[in-house]
């Protein structure tokens, strides 16, 4: 089971600053979605609002045609994990997996033993004892094992360190293939995590700056390599978005697809061309000081 | 997998453990201190009387911490859980009026304990003030005050703290009043319903305490209405 969301004119104030300007997209169920933004740009605002921790301020936002705000039919099909927790400070780790098995109706007990295991939580440990990564660990154990049909990760796992991350993107990908589900999935290590991403959201003050499937914007940058003056000539009249220079070699970034014409023209000139990582793009799209996008 | 919503019972039961634990705590620890200050009251005071009358002040402030802990504590886990925010309500409204009588029930039950302690010393309970045992209706009547004081402190705690959760600091700090206003209001009716019960009756006491109960049910009202809509913020 997974569930589509779909957020309509959506806008949440804060006072008199908005967090959330007039966003509207459109989510199908059963797939993973990478959802990025700069610091403070609404990820967490957005996110809260399909869990229903927060009542937008203006707008609609419906989880598989329902309303989530105080709709405890829906709200008991998502699960939220944000890297502050929220898990009693003082239980144990084993409380707190037990509180969850209670209230998580598709709560997996045999996944949640194999992720402490994987992840080492000390299952006696109460919370406020534990590491920034291992409270994350758990963060990720209580998400991943509440198999809730719309899983949403914020940033819950930047207090890893590398092995854990790696071993989170491993089991989730292995769990999502068992048990197709809705994932959203917001971060800042966009490089680590893009190949998990069916589709990305990109959002910069509170607005939709872009939904595409994340081959499509892959295809939307070119890294261009290849003799230093060949490299500039062929992209003197393009949006360069990074020059790198090894000796006579050079690398340019470029944002834009390139055109078939255009990519025999590099062939012929010798350079070669490459895909642009994600996090590129990202900083591209989201750049403020550049203005037009 | 069992993909029906949470209910308001499993919630309460939740809860009910929980705060059950941690009453039992309070109240061993409660049972403990009297033993002590009991023993040297017997042993050294000139003229003893109850010492579970002066007690009996600690469980009120423990409940009005109950009820801050129900929204400090318990509602960013519950709504984190998929718990609504309106079953959380009807089970810490549950809880509140269970709780409140049970601990009366205690503090009554403690009383009757001293009486036979002192009887069975040819001691008097009560010299000063009126007996919270006398009667059958007189334990019934003080059960149904206590109740409702404790009520009072339970619903007072859980409104304060709901007033900071969506106020902050200012706001929450002048919504104290209102909100500790029907647990004063419990505290001087008992007083005077003490000194009233013993010159006209209990008649005026039912009434302090069925006035009391009124004002916790504003206070629910207005309490459910901060909590109905509370945006749960990152810690």
């Amino acid at each position: 089971m997974s569930l589509g969301i779909t957020v309509s004119g959506l806008s949440l104030d804060y006072g008199d600053t908005r967090a959330i300007d007039d966003l509207s997209f459109e989510l199908d169920g059963g797939k993973i979605y990478g959802l990025l933004g700069r610091n403070g740009s609404g990820k967490t605002s957005l996110l809260s609002m399909i869990a229903a921790f927060r009542r937008q301020t203006a707008g609609q936002i419906t989880v598989d045609g329902n309303e989530p705000f105080e709709n405890a039919a829906v709200t008991s099909q998502i699960c939220l994990i944000r890297e502050s927790g929220d898990v009693f400070e003082t239980d144990t780790v084993k409380n707190v997996l037990k509180f969850a098995a209670d209230f998580r109706p598709y709560w997996d007990a045999d996944l949640a033993a194999r992720l402490v295991d994987r992840f080492e939580l000390p299952l006696k440990k109460r919370v406020q004892a534990l590491s920034r990564g291992k409270r994350s660990a758990l963060g990720v154990t209580l998400g991943m094992a509440s198999r809730a049909p719309l899983t949403l990760f914020d940033e819950v796992h930047l207090g890893m360190d590398a092995p854990s991350r790696y071993a989170f993107y491993e089991e989730l990908l292995n769990d999502y293939l068992e048990h197709p589900r809705t994932i959203v999935l917001s971060t800042h290590l966009i490089e680590e995590v893009a190949s998990l991403f069916e589709e990305v959201i990109i959002i910069d003050r509170g607005r939709l700056i872009l939904h595409e499937p994340a081959d499509e914007v892959r295809a939307r940058g070119v890294a261009i390599t290849g003799r230093a003056d060949a490299v500039a000539s062929f992209t003197q009249s393009m949006d360069v978005l990074s020059t790198k220079q090894l000796g006579g070699t050079s690398q340019a970034t470029v944002y834009g697809a390139l055109s078939d014409e255009r990519r025999r023209d590099a062939a012929e000139a010798g350079l070669e061309l490459g895909p642009v990582p994600l996090q590129d793009l990202f900083v591209h799209l989201t750049d403020n000081k550049r203005g037009d996008r | 997998m069992n993909p029906n919503p949470v209910t308001v019972r499993q919630v309460s039961a939740r809860l009910a453990r929980s705060y059950g634990f941690v009453a039992g705590a309070f109240w061993a620890i409660m049972i403990v201190l009297l033993v002590v200050v009991e023993t040297l009251v017997l042993v050294f005071a000139d003229d003893p009387s109850s010492v579970w009358q002066g007690f009996r002040w600690a469980p009120q402030y423990f409940l009005l911490f109950m009820g801050v802990m129900l929204v400090t504590t318990y509602l960013p886990i519950q709504v984190a859980h998929g718990i609504t925010r309106s079953i959380a309500i009807r089970a810490g409204s549950l809880i509140a009026v269970v709780i409140s009588v049970a601990f009366a029930v205690v503090l009554e039950l403690g009383f009757l304990a001293e009486r036979g302690l002192y009887n069975a010393l040819g001691l008097v309970q009560f010299p000063d003030s009126i007996d919270l045992v006398a009667s059958p209706e007189r334990i019934l009547l003080s059960i149904t005050e206590f109740s409702v004081l404790y009520l009072a402190y339970f619903v007072g705690g859980w409104a304060i703290a709901a007033g900071f959760y969506r106020f902050g600091g200012w706001i929450g700090t002048l919504m104290i009043a209102p909100a500790a206003a029907p647990a004063l209001l419990a505290e001087m009716s008992q007083w005077n319903g003490a000194i009233l019960g013993e010159a006209h009756g209990h008649g005026q006491a039912w009434l302090a305490a069925a006035v009391v109960t009124a004002l916790v049910a504003l206070l629910w009202i207005y309490t459910r209405a901060l909590v109905r809509t509370a945006p749960i913020s990152a810690k």
